[in-house]
Protein backbone atom coordinates (compact mmCIF):
# COMPACT_ATOMS: atom_id res chain seq x y z
CA UNK A 1 0.00 0.00 0.00
CA UNK A 2 1.27 3.45 -0.94
CA UNK A 3 0.52 6.23 1.55
CA UNK A 4 0.88 9.90 0.68
CA UNK A 5 0.91 12.41 3.51
CA UNK A 6 0.17 15.68 1.80
CA UNK A 7 1.11 19.04 3.33
CA UNK A 8 -0.66 22.00 1.77
CA UNK A 9 0.59 25.56 1.57
CA UNK A 10 -0.91 28.96 0.79
CA UNK A 11 -4.49 28.98 -0.44
CA UNK A 12 -4.36 25.18 -0.89
CA UNK A 13 -4.42 24.72 2.88
CA UNK A 14 -7.77 26.50 2.86
CA UNK A 15 -9.21 24.50 -0.03
CA UNK A 16 -7.88 21.05 0.89
CA UNK A 17 -6.91 21.48 4.55
CA UNK A 18 -3.43 21.69 6.01
CA UNK A 19 -2.83 17.96 5.76
CA UNK A 20 -4.38 15.10 3.87
CA UNK A 21 -3.54 11.39 3.72
CA UNK A 22 -4.24 9.40 0.57
CA UNK A 23 -3.74 5.67 0.15
CA UNK A 24 -3.28 4.00 -3.18
CA UNK A 25 -2.41 0.54 -4.53
CA UNK A 26 0.13 1.90 -6.96
CA UNK A 27 2.58 4.78 -7.11
CA UNK A 28 1.02 7.79 -8.77
CA UNK A 29 2.50 10.36 -11.09
CA UNK A 30 2.19 14.05 -10.15
CA UNK A 31 -0.45 14.37 -12.87
CA UNK A 32 -2.52 11.53 -11.36
CA UNK A 33 -2.33 13.11 -7.91
CA UNK A 34 -3.43 16.51 -9.23
CA UNK A 35 -6.32 14.91 -11.18
CA UNK A 36 -7.40 13.10 -8.00
CA UNK A 37 -7.30 16.32 -5.97
CA UNK A 38 -9.13 18.29 -8.67
CA UNK A 39 -11.93 15.73 -8.67
CA UNK A 40 -12.48 16.17 -4.93
CA UNK A 41 -11.74 19.91 -4.89
CA UNK A 42 -12.93 21.43 -8.22
CA UNK A 43 -11.62 24.88 -7.17
CA UNK A 44 -8.11 23.54 -7.78
CA UNK A 45 -8.62 23.36 -11.53
CA UNK A 46 -7.85 27.07 -11.89
CA UNK A 47 -4.69 26.91 -9.76
CA UNK A 48 -1.36 25.66 -11.08
CA UNK A 49 -0.50 23.26 -8.26
CA UNK A 50 3.13 22.25 -7.78
CA UNK A 51 4.20 19.06 -6.02
CA UNK A 52 7.52 18.51 -4.24
CA UNK A 53 8.95 15.45 -2.58
CA UNK A 54 12.19 15.35 -0.58
CA UNK A 55 12.59 19.11 -1.16
CA UNK A 56 12.61 18.71 -4.92
CA UNK A 57 9.94 19.90 -7.30
CA UNK A 58 8.63 17.16 -9.58
CA UNK A 59 7.45 17.38 -13.18
CA UNK A 60 3.91 16.29 -14.07
CA UNK A 61 5.18 12.89 -15.19
CA UNK A 62 7.33 12.45 -12.04
CA UNK A 63 6.49 9.38 -9.94
CA UNK A 64 5.62 9.91 -6.28
CA UNK A 65 7.00 7.39 -3.81
CA UNK A 66 5.22 6.58 -0.57
CA UNK A 67 5.82 9.38 1.97
CA UNK A 68 5.37 13.08 2.55
CA UNK A 69 4.52 15.46 -0.28
CA UNK A 70 4.32 19.26 -0.33
CA UNK A 71 1.73 20.85 -2.60
CA UNK A 72 1.79 24.57 -3.14
CA UNK A 73 0.39 27.26 -5.42
CA UNK A 74 2.12 30.35 -6.77
CA UNK A 75 1.88 33.35 -4.41
CA UNK A 76 0.94 36.71 -5.85
CA UNK A 77 0.91 39.18 -2.95
CA UNK A 78 3.50 41.89 -2.47
CA UNK B 1 36.20 59.00 10.31
CA UNK B 2 35.65 55.26 9.99
CA UNK B 3 34.27 54.35 6.59
CA UNK B 4 30.48 54.06 6.88
CA UNK B 5 30.70 50.64 5.25
CA UNK B 6 33.33 49.39 7.75
CA UNK B 7 31.16 46.51 9.02
CA UNK B 8 30.62 45.23 5.49
CA UNK B 9 34.24 45.71 4.47
CA UNK B 10 35.32 43.61 7.46
CA UNK B 11 33.34 40.67 6.06
CA UNK B 12 35.81 38.48 4.18
CA UNK B 13 33.44 37.96 1.29
CA UNK B 14 32.96 41.73 0.89
CA UNK B 15 36.24 43.56 1.50
CA UNK B 16 36.87 46.97 -0.05
CA UNK B 17 36.57 45.54 -3.55
CA UNK B 18 33.11 44.17 -2.79
CA UNK B 19 31.95 47.48 -1.38
CA UNK B 20 33.32 49.28 -4.44
CA UNK B 21 31.46 46.83 -6.67
CA UNK B 22 28.21 47.67 -4.84
CA UNK B 23 28.87 51.37 -5.42
CA UNK B 24 29.21 50.74 -9.15
CA UNK B 25 26.06 48.59 -9.25
CA UNK B 26 22.60 49.50 -10.49
CA UNK B 27 19.48 47.89 -8.99
CA UNK B 28 15.90 48.38 -10.17
CA UNK B 29 13.09 47.90 -7.63
CA UNK B 30 9.78 47.36 -9.42
CA UNK B 31 6.92 48.05 -7.03
CA UNK B 32 7.32 50.34 -4.02
CA UNK B 33 4.67 48.65 -1.88
CA UNK B 34 5.26 46.33 1.07
CA UNK B 35 8.17 44.38 -0.45
CA UNK B 36 9.81 47.43 -2.00
CA UNK B 37 9.62 49.39 1.28
CA UNK B 38 11.31 46.48 3.10
CA UNK B 39 14.03 45.85 0.52
CA UNK B 40 14.96 49.45 -0.30
CA UNK B 41 16.40 50.64 3.05
CA UNK B 42 18.97 47.80 3.03
CA UNK B 43 19.95 48.36 -0.59
CA UNK B 44 20.40 52.07 0.21
CA UNK B 45 22.25 51.69 3.52
CA UNK B 46 24.49 49.00 2.00
CA UNK B 47 25.70 51.49 -0.58
CA UNK B 48 24.30 50.25 -3.90
CA UNK B 49 25.38 53.11 -6.19
CA UNK B 50 22.30 53.56 -8.36
CA UNK B 51 18.76 52.51 -7.44
CA UNK B 52 15.74 52.81 -9.72
CA UNK B 53 12.29 52.90 -8.11
CA UNK B 54 9.22 52.11 -10.21
CA UNK B 55 5.59 52.49 -9.14
CA UNK B 56 2.62 54.44 -10.54
CA UNK B 57 0.66 54.36 -7.26
CA UNK B 58 0.07 56.98 -4.61
CA UNK B 59 0.21 56.38 -0.85
CA UNK B 60 -3.07 55.08 0.55
CA UNK B 61 -4.26 54.81 4.14
CA UNK B 62 -4.33 50.98 3.94
CA UNK B 63 -0.65 50.92 2.86
CA UNK B 64 0.69 52.27 6.16
CA UNK B 65 0.28 48.94 8.04
CA UNK B 66 3.24 47.43 6.14
CA UNK B 67 4.72 50.00 3.73
CA UNK B 68 7.11 51.44 6.27
CA UNK B 69 8.71 54.16 4.15
CA UNK B 70 5.50 56.23 4.12
CA UNK B 71 3.99 58.48 6.77
CA UNK B 72 0.42 59.60 7.47
CA UNK B 73 0.96 63.06 6.00
CA UNK B 74 2.05 61.51 2.67
CA UNK B 75 -1.35 59.92 1.89
CA UNK B 76 -2.26 60.83 -1.68
CA UNK B 77 1.33 61.55 -2.78
CA UNK B 78 3.24 59.45 -5.36
CA UNK B 79 4.95 56.50 -3.65
CA UNK B 80 8.18 56.79 -5.63
CA UNK B 81 8.69 60.46 -4.67
CA UNK B 82 7.93 59.82 -0.98
CA UNK B 83 10.27 56.82 -0.87
CA UNK B 84 13.15 58.69 -2.52
CA UNK B 85 12.63 61.62 -0.16
CA UNK B 86 12.98 59.29 2.83
CA UNK B 87 15.77 57.09 1.45
CA UNK B 88 17.98 59.97 0.33
CA UNK B 89 18.26 60.97 4.01
CA UNK B 90 19.55 57.48 4.79
CA UNK B 91 22.38 57.70 2.29
CA UNK B 92 23.22 60.80 0.25
CA UNK B 93 25.77 58.83 -1.81
CA UNK B 94 23.06 56.87 -3.67
CA UNK B 95 21.87 58.02 -7.08
CA UNK B 96 18.08 57.51 -7.27
CA UNK B 97 16.13 57.22 -10.52
CA UNK B 98 12.36 57.55 -10.37
CA UNK B 99 9.80 55.90 -12.66
CA UNK B 100 6.31 57.05 -11.69
CA UNK B 101 4.65 54.73 -14.20
CA UNK B 102 4.14 50.98 -14.58
CA UNK B 103 6.29 48.48 -16.40
CA UNK B 104 4.56 47.58 -19.68
CA UNK B 105 5.69 45.39 -22.60
CA UNK B 106 6.61 48.53 -24.58
CA UNK B 107 9.09 49.92 -21.99
CA UNK B 108 10.20 46.79 -20.11
CA UNK B 109 13.29 45.76 -22.06
CA UNK B 110 14.65 49.28 -22.49
CA UNK B 111 14.43 50.08 -18.75
CA UNK B 112 15.58 46.68 -17.49
CA UNK B 113 18.61 46.73 -19.82
CA UNK B 114 20.03 49.63 -17.79
CA UNK B 115 20.32 47.68 -14.50
CA UNK B 116 22.42 44.83 -13.09
CA UNK B 117 19.74 43.19 -10.91
CA UNK B 118 15.96 43.62 -10.83
CA UNK B 119 13.79 43.16 -7.71
CA UNK B 120 10.22 42.08 -8.34
CA UNK B 121 8.30 43.75 -5.52
CA UNK B 122 4.98 43.76 -7.37
CA UNK B 123 1.75 42.06 -6.38
CA UNK B 124 0.51 40.83 -9.75
CA UNK B 125 1.26 37.79 -11.91
CA UNK B 126 1.06 39.93 -15.06
CA UNK B 127 4.01 42.01 -13.81
CA UNK B 128 5.99 38.90 -12.83
CA UNK B 129 5.70 37.30 -16.26
CA UNK B 130 6.61 40.61 -17.88
CA UNK B 131 9.67 41.09 -15.61
CA UNK B 132 10.70 37.49 -16.24
CA UNK B 133 10.42 37.68 -20.00
CA UNK B 134 12.18 41.05 -20.28
CA UNK B 135 14.99 39.83 -17.96
CA UNK B 136 15.45 36.66 -20.02
CA UNK B 137 15.72 38.68 -23.22
CA UNK B 138 18.09 41.19 -21.66
CA UNK B 139 20.03 38.51 -19.77
CA UNK B 140 19.44 40.11 -16.34
CA UNK B 141 19.02 38.27 -13.04
CA UNK B 142 15.95 39.08 -10.96
CA UNK B 143 14.87 38.44 -7.40
CA UNK B 144 11.32 37.23 -6.90
CA UNK B 145 9.32 37.75 -3.71
CA UNK B 146 5.64 37.03 -3.04
CA UNK B 147 3.26 36.53 -0.14
CA UNK B 148 0.10 34.82 0.98
CA UNK B 149 -1.15 35.92 4.43
CA UNK B 150 1.62 34.72 6.85
CA UNK B 151 3.60 32.86 4.17
CA UNK B 152 6.27 34.08 1.78
CA UNK B 153 8.30 32.80 -1.18
CA UNK B 154 11.65 34.10 -2.48
CA UNK B 155 13.78 32.93 -5.39
CA UNK B 156 16.44 34.22 -7.79
CA UNK B 157 15.63 33.74 -11.46
CA UNK B 158 17.64 33.90 -14.67
CA UNK B 159 20.97 34.01 -12.81
CA UNK B 160 24.10 32.06 -13.56
CA UNK B 161 22.35 29.89 -16.19
CA UNK B 162 19.68 28.95 -13.62
CA UNK B 163 15.92 28.56 -14.07
CA UNK B 164 13.41 31.34 -14.73
CA UNK B 165 9.90 31.99 -13.37
CA UNK B 166 8.41 30.25 -16.41
CA UNK B 167 10.48 27.14 -15.60
CA UNK B 168 8.58 27.03 -12.30
CA UNK B 169 5.19 28.27 -13.51
CA UNK B 170 5.25 27.99 -17.33
CA UNK B 171 1.61 28.83 -17.91
CA UNK B 172 0.27 32.33 -17.69
CA UNK B 173 -1.46 32.55 -14.33
CA UNK B 174 -4.44 34.86 -14.39
CA UNK B 175 -4.66 37.17 -11.37
CA UNK B 176 -8.31 36.29 -10.76
CA UNK B 177 -7.37 32.61 -10.23
CA UNK B 178 -5.84 33.39 -6.83
CA UNK B 179 -6.76 35.76 -4.02
CA UNK B 180 -4.72 38.97 -3.57
CA UNK B 181 -3.55 40.71 -0.36
CA UNK B 182 -6.39 43.21 -0.69
CA UNK B 183 -8.85 40.27 -0.71
CA UNK B 184 -7.44 38.13 2.09
CA UNK B 185 -5.04 40.35 4.06
CA UNK B 186 -1.33 40.02 4.70
CA UNK B 187 0.81 39.89 7.85
CA UNK B 188 3.03 42.99 7.89
CA UNK B 189 6.17 41.35 9.35
CA UNK B 190 5.97 38.61 6.67
CA UNK B 191 6.22 41.37 4.05
CA UNK B 192 9.30 42.68 5.86
CA UNK B 193 11.03 39.27 6.04
CA UNK B 194 10.44 38.57 2.35
CA UNK B 195 11.47 42.07 1.19
CA UNK B 196 14.66 42.08 3.29
CA UNK B 197 15.51 38.59 1.99
CA UNK B 198 15.12 39.91 -1.55
CA UNK B 199 17.58 42.73 -0.78
CA UNK B 200 20.00 40.17 0.66
CA UNK B 201 19.77 37.97 -2.46
CA UNK B 202 20.23 41.00 -4.73
CA UNK B 203 23.44 42.01 -2.92
CA UNK B 204 24.72 38.41 -3.08
CA UNK B 205 24.06 38.33 -6.82
CA UNK B 206 25.84 41.67 -7.32
CA UNK B 207 28.90 40.44 -5.39
CA UNK B 208 28.73 36.96 -6.88
CA UNK B 209 28.58 35.42 -3.39
CA UNK B 210 27.99 31.70 -2.94
CA UNK B 211 24.70 29.99 -2.47
CA UNK B 212 22.01 32.28 -3.80
CA UNK B 213 18.42 31.09 -4.20
CA UNK B 214 18.96 30.46 -7.92
CA UNK B 215 17.25 27.10 -8.62
CA UNK B 216 15.61 27.12 -5.19
CA UNK B 217 12.29 28.43 -3.94
CA UNK B 218 12.64 29.51 -0.31
CA UNK B 219 9.38 29.39 1.60
CA UNK B 220 8.60 30.70 5.06
CA UNK B 221 5.51 30.56 7.26
CA UNK B 222 5.71 33.24 9.97
CA UNK B 223 2.70 31.81 11.80
CA UNK B 224 4.05 28.27 12.20
CA UNK B 225 7.70 29.39 12.04
CA UNK B 226 8.50 26.82 9.34
CA UNK B 227 10.95 27.35 6.52
CA UNK B 228 11.70 25.01 3.67
CA UNK B 229 13.57 25.22 0.40
CA UNK B 230 12.44 23.44 -2.75
CA UNK B 231 14.89 22.85 -5.56
CA UNK B 232 13.54 23.22 -9.05
CA UNK B 233 14.98 22.60 -12.48
CA UNK B 234 15.52 24.67 -15.56
CA UNK B 235 13.14 24.21 -18.49
CA UNK B 236 15.17 25.20 -21.53
CA UNK B 237 12.15 24.86 -23.81
CA UNK B 238 10.24 27.47 -21.76
CA UNK B 239 13.26 29.82 -21.89
CA UNK B 240 13.74 29.39 -25.65
CA UNK B 241 10.05 30.14 -26.16
CA UNK B 242 10.43 33.53 -24.40
CA UNK B 243 13.29 34.46 -26.71
CA UNK B 244 11.26 33.88 -29.89
CA UNK B 245 7.80 34.96 -28.64
CA UNK B 246 6.23 37.98 -30.33
CA UNK B 247 4.82 39.07 -26.97
CA UNK B 248 6.35 39.88 -23.57
CA UNK B 249 4.52 38.80 -20.42
CA UNK B 250 1.06 37.26 -20.37
CA UNK B 251 -0.19 36.72 -23.86
CA UNK B 252 -3.91 37.18 -24.40
CA UNK B 253 -5.49 34.03 -25.87
CA UNK B 254 -6.71 34.39 -29.46
CA UNK B 255 -9.56 32.00 -28.72
CA UNK B 256 -11.45 33.79 -25.94
CA UNK B 257 -14.93 34.93 -26.92
CA UNK B 258 -16.43 38.22 -25.84
CA UNK B 259 -20.01 37.71 -24.62
CA UNK B 260 -21.11 41.30 -25.05
CA UNK B 261 -24.69 42.49 -25.19
CA UNK B 262 -24.80 42.11 -28.98
CA UNK B 263 -23.77 38.47 -28.76
CA UNK B 264 -26.12 35.94 -30.35
CA UNK B 265 -26.06 32.85 -28.12
CA UNK B 266 -28.14 30.74 -30.50
CA UNK B 267 -25.43 30.78 -33.16
CA UNK B 268 -23.19 28.57 -31.01
CA UNK B 269 -23.09 25.09 -29.53
CA UNK B 270 -22.00 25.28 -25.87
CA UNK B 271 -19.66 22.53 -24.74
CA UNK B 272 -19.54 21.81 -20.99
CA UNK B 273 -16.12 20.31 -20.17
CA UNK B 274 -16.87 19.78 -16.50
CA UNK B 275 -17.08 16.35 -14.91
CA UNK B 276 -20.53 14.81 -14.34
CA UNK B 277 -20.40 15.36 -10.55
CA UNK B 278 -19.73 19.11 -10.80
CA UNK B 279 -22.56 21.45 -9.94
CA UNK B 280 -24.69 23.15 -11.07
CA UNK B 281 -25.87 20.52 -13.54
CA UNK B 282 -26.82 22.29 -16.74
CA UNK B 283 -29.55 21.03 -19.03
CA UNK B 284 -30.16 23.21 -22.07
CA UNK B 285 -30.89 22.47 -25.71
CA UNK B 286 -27.70 24.23 -26.87
CA UNK B 287 -25.40 22.70 -24.23
CA UNK B 288 -23.55 19.44 -24.78
CA UNK B 289 -21.69 17.77 -21.89
CA UNK B 290 -18.22 16.51 -22.78
CA UNK B 291 -16.37 15.73 -19.52
CA UNK B 292 -12.63 16.01 -20.15
CA UNK B 293 -11.82 12.83 -18.18
CA UNK B 294 -13.97 10.79 -20.63
CA UNK B 295 -11.44 11.68 -23.34
CA UNK B 296 -14.40 12.01 -25.73
CA UNK B 297 -12.98 15.33 -26.89
CA UNK B 298 -10.17 13.41 -28.58
CA UNK B 299 -12.72 11.68 -30.83
CA UNK B 300 -14.64 14.82 -31.81
CA UNK B 301 -14.05 16.21 -35.28
CA UNK B 302 -13.94 19.77 -34.02
CA UNK B 303 -13.44 21.49 -37.37
CA UNK B 304 -16.78 20.01 -38.56
CA UNK B 305 -18.67 21.14 -35.46
CA UNK B 306 -19.68 24.61 -36.59
CA UNK B 307 -19.20 27.44 -34.09
CA UNK B 308 -18.69 26.17 -30.56
CA UNK B 309 -17.82 27.74 -27.22
CA UNK B 310 -16.07 25.66 -24.56
CA UNK B 311 -16.73 26.33 -20.89
CA UNK B 312 -16.00 24.79 -17.46
CA UNK B 313 -16.12 25.97 -13.82
CA UNK B 314 -13.58 28.78 -14.20
CA UNK B 315 -12.50 28.81 -17.85
CA UNK B 316 -9.11 27.19 -17.14
CA UNK B 317 -9.85 23.82 -18.79
CA UNK B 318 -11.76 25.52 -21.60
CA UNK B 319 -8.87 27.86 -22.33
CA UNK B 320 -6.37 25.01 -22.33
CA UNK B 321 -8.36 22.93 -24.81
CA UNK B 322 -9.15 25.90 -27.11
CA UNK B 323 -5.47 26.90 -27.14
CA UNK B 324 -4.52 23.31 -27.96
CA UNK B 325 -7.04 22.90 -30.79
CA UNK B 326 -6.20 26.25 -32.43
CA UNK B 327 -9.36 26.26 -34.57
CA UNK B 328 -11.17 29.41 -35.60
CA UNK B 329 -14.59 27.83 -34.94
CA UNK B 330 -13.68 26.68 -31.41
CA UNK B 331 -13.65 29.43 -28.80
CA UNK B 332 -13.84 29.44 -25.02
CA UNK B 333 -15.32 31.64 -22.32
CA UNK B 334 -13.80 32.34 -18.92
CA UNK B 335 -17.26 32.78 -17.45
CA UNK B 336 -18.03 30.13 -14.86
CA UNK B 337 -20.72 27.54 -15.64
CA UNK B 338 -23.24 29.07 -13.25
CA UNK B 339 -22.86 32.59 -14.62
CA UNK B 340 -23.00 31.32 -18.19
CA UNK B 341 -26.15 29.31 -17.56
CA UNK B 342 -27.93 32.44 -16.27
CA UNK B 343 -27.01 34.20 -19.51
CA UNK B 344 -28.10 31.29 -21.71
CA UNK B 345 -31.48 31.12 -20.01
CA UNK B 346 -31.88 34.91 -20.24
CA UNK B 347 -31.05 35.19 -23.95
CA UNK B 348 -32.52 31.94 -25.29
CA UNK B 349 -36.13 31.10 -24.68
Amino acid sequence: MITYQIKCFGVLSEIIGEQLTIESNTEWSVEQLIKYLERDYPKLEAIPVKVAQNNRLLHDSGILISGTLSVFPPFSGG
Amino acid sequence: MINRYDRHIKLESFGESGQLLLKKSKVLVIGVGGLGCAALPYLVSSGVGTIGLMDADRVDNTNLQRQILFSEEEIGLPKVNCAINRLSKLNTEVNFISYTFDLIPENAEEIISQYDVILDCTDRFEARYLINDACVRQNKPWVFGALYKFEGQVSVFNYDLGPTYRCLFPFNIKQQMLPSCSDVGVFAPAVGVVGVTQASEAIKVLLNLDQTLSGSLWCIDLLKMNTYTIEHNKNQKAIDQIKVSSHLGIEPSDYIIDLNTEFNYEDYRWIDLRESHETPQISHKLVKALPLSSMEHKKVNWSQMGNVVLFCASGARARKLADELQLSNVRFTDLGAEELFIKLVKYIA
